[in-house]
């Protein structure tokens, strides 16, 4: 349990303070509620201070107010979790992460500009739903024998084979590209199919994968991840996200995730 | 079946029916009905297994036929495409009269036609997950293994029998959707006739003197 809370990452965010995201540990066996809090030392050592309310199952956090940066103050971070009853802290990050400053000054940069874009033209604010990777596995729809997911809208897990589903919602910015049809016929039974695909562009502060979902918050339009890439990224940071998406029911899914499903306030 | 998927049946549709040759759609229309039939109740189906559902609900297994399938931009999954393959056509051999599938009735100007025709049938199984879309084709295949001497007679074919099982796969068009399908091979009769607008042959009756000497022996005794 000590090492539930892995790999911490601090993001620049030109228009807010820092973005923080975090993964839990693929063995953790606990079911949610998981609530965490970050918290922040001068030293890294000791004085620690909470700088975020408690986050109920949410693996990400966005601080609500630009930071005013001195050179010389390099602040430490760290989560704070209590899981099953226990409380766990990840391990201590200082503010540039993986990068030195010149790097992390770059990273910003190309974030700022890309966001001033989408939020002055191209982009439309979205909400992120990220699938559970870990957790108390499904206790419907998993074959007793190779733990496979018999079930894609189980009603338990959402298909995802871990309790609740997903965690979020997450709020920022992506530019959606109308659909490209490729309509073909199967030869091998499975008639013709109409796949209709989009390209969102994202921000990379956010560690998303297949099967997570982006609504497109002023439409409602639920877009399901299929594949995904990094376009711009730094000594391995990600800056900005390339995803091929398809187009998902959005009563389908609002049903599923029932009253969580309500949009994030946009960052 | 049940009155809810066959809805109400005119007798003398049904006996049109009977004359309908089976083509490549009626045979998937067949299949078709006898799929969502079997997916209709699930007391025949596996634990997690969903039902068909005439109205095309969520949460229900989406049952088309691969002619009419189109995804379009929606997710219906699970889906079962039932999918006629290639059908082989060769005359039938007539007893006693020979190997070309056809023969004739002079008197009355009409043409006889026997075919037997093969092919296979196949239902694909789509789903999101590897698991789920093997449990659908197991699923179907229990189905239809048990049910295969009914569905032969029922449906008056010469045979059916469940062929294969092919592993999951991702869908080439599709790479989210895993497929498997359960193939089945099936043979049937089919025969027409062919009445000819020209005139009737006349019925030539050539006696001999042999005869003539016979009928009146016969005559006698």
């Amino acid at each position: 349990m000590d090492d539930a809370i892995r790999s911490l990452a601090i993001f620049p965010n030109y228009h807010r303070g820092f973005t923080f995201r975090w993964t839990l540990a693929p063995t953790l066996d606990v079911a949610p509620p998981w609530i965490f809090t970050v918290q922040e030392s001068p030293t890294g050592r000791d004085s620690w201070m909470d700088i975020s309310p408690p986050l109920t199952d949410k693996l990400a956090y966005v601080e609500e107010e630009r930071r005013k940066f001195n050179k010389d103050r390099r602040p430490y971070f760290r989560i704070c979790g209590v899981i099953g009853g226990e409380t766990v802290y990840s391990a201590v990050r200082d503010a540039l992460g993986d990068l030195n400053r010149k790097e992390w000054l770059i990273a910003r940069e190309i974030m700022a500009d890309e966001l001033k874009t989408m939020r002055g033209m191209s982009g439309v604010p979205v909400t992120l739903w990220m699938k559970l990777r870990t957790g108390v596995k499904c206790p419907r729809c998993l074959d007793v024998v190779t733990k496979e997911v018999l079930d894609s809208n189980c009603p338990v897990c959402l298909g995802t084979r871990y309790v609740t589903g997903f965690h979020g919602p997450y709020s920022s910015w992506g530019t959606v590209t109308q659909a490209v049809s490729r309509k073909r016929h199967d030869e091998r039974g499975g008639g013709v199919t109409d796949v209709q695909l989009h390209q969102i562009r994202l921000l990379g502060s956010f560690s998303m994968s297949r099967d997570d979902l982006i609504i497109a918050t002023p439409s409602q339009r639920v877009y399901i991840i299929d594949q995904i890439s990094n376009v711009a990224e730094l000594r391995g940071v990600p800056l900005m996200l390339q995803c091929v998406t398809h187009e998902g029911s959005f009563a389908d899914i609002a049903q599923s995730l029932s009253d969580q499903l309500l949009p994030a306030e946009t960052a | 079946m049940s009155d809810e998927v066959q809805g109400v049946i005119d007798t003398d549709n049904l006996n049109m029916l009977a004359q309908i040759r089976r083509t490549p759609l009626v045979l998937g229309g067949m299949f078709l009905e006898l799929t969502r039939n079997l997916y209709s109740d699930s007391s025949g189906l596996y634990e997690l297994v969903k039902t068909w559902s005439p109205t095309d609900e969520k949460d229900h297994t989406y049952i088309e036929l691969a002619y009419f399938w189109d995804d379009g931009d929606t997710d219906r999954r699970p889906a079962i495409i039932v999918d006629i393959g290639d059908l082989q056509i060769t005359p039938d051999p007539v007893k006693g009269i020979g190997t070309s599938g056809a023969h004739f009735n002079l008197e009355e100007g009409v043409e006889y036609h026997e075919n037997v025709v093969t092919g296979i049938v196949a239902w694909a199984h789509i789903c999101a997950k590897r698991a789920e879309v093997a449990l659908y084709a197991s699923c179907t295949y229990d189905v239809l293994a048990g049910l295969s001497f009914a569905i032969k007679r029922d449906f008056c074919l010469e045979k059916f029998e469940v062929r294969s099982i092919l592993k999951p796969r991702l869908q080439k068009e599709a790479p989210r959707d895993y497929i498997s399908e359960v193939q089945a091979a099936f043979e049937l009769k089919e025969s027409h006739a062919l009445k000819r607008e020209s005139p009737k042959l006349k019925q030539i009756t050539v006696s001999t003197v042999a005869d003539t000497v016979n009928q009146n022996f016969n005559m006698v005794k």
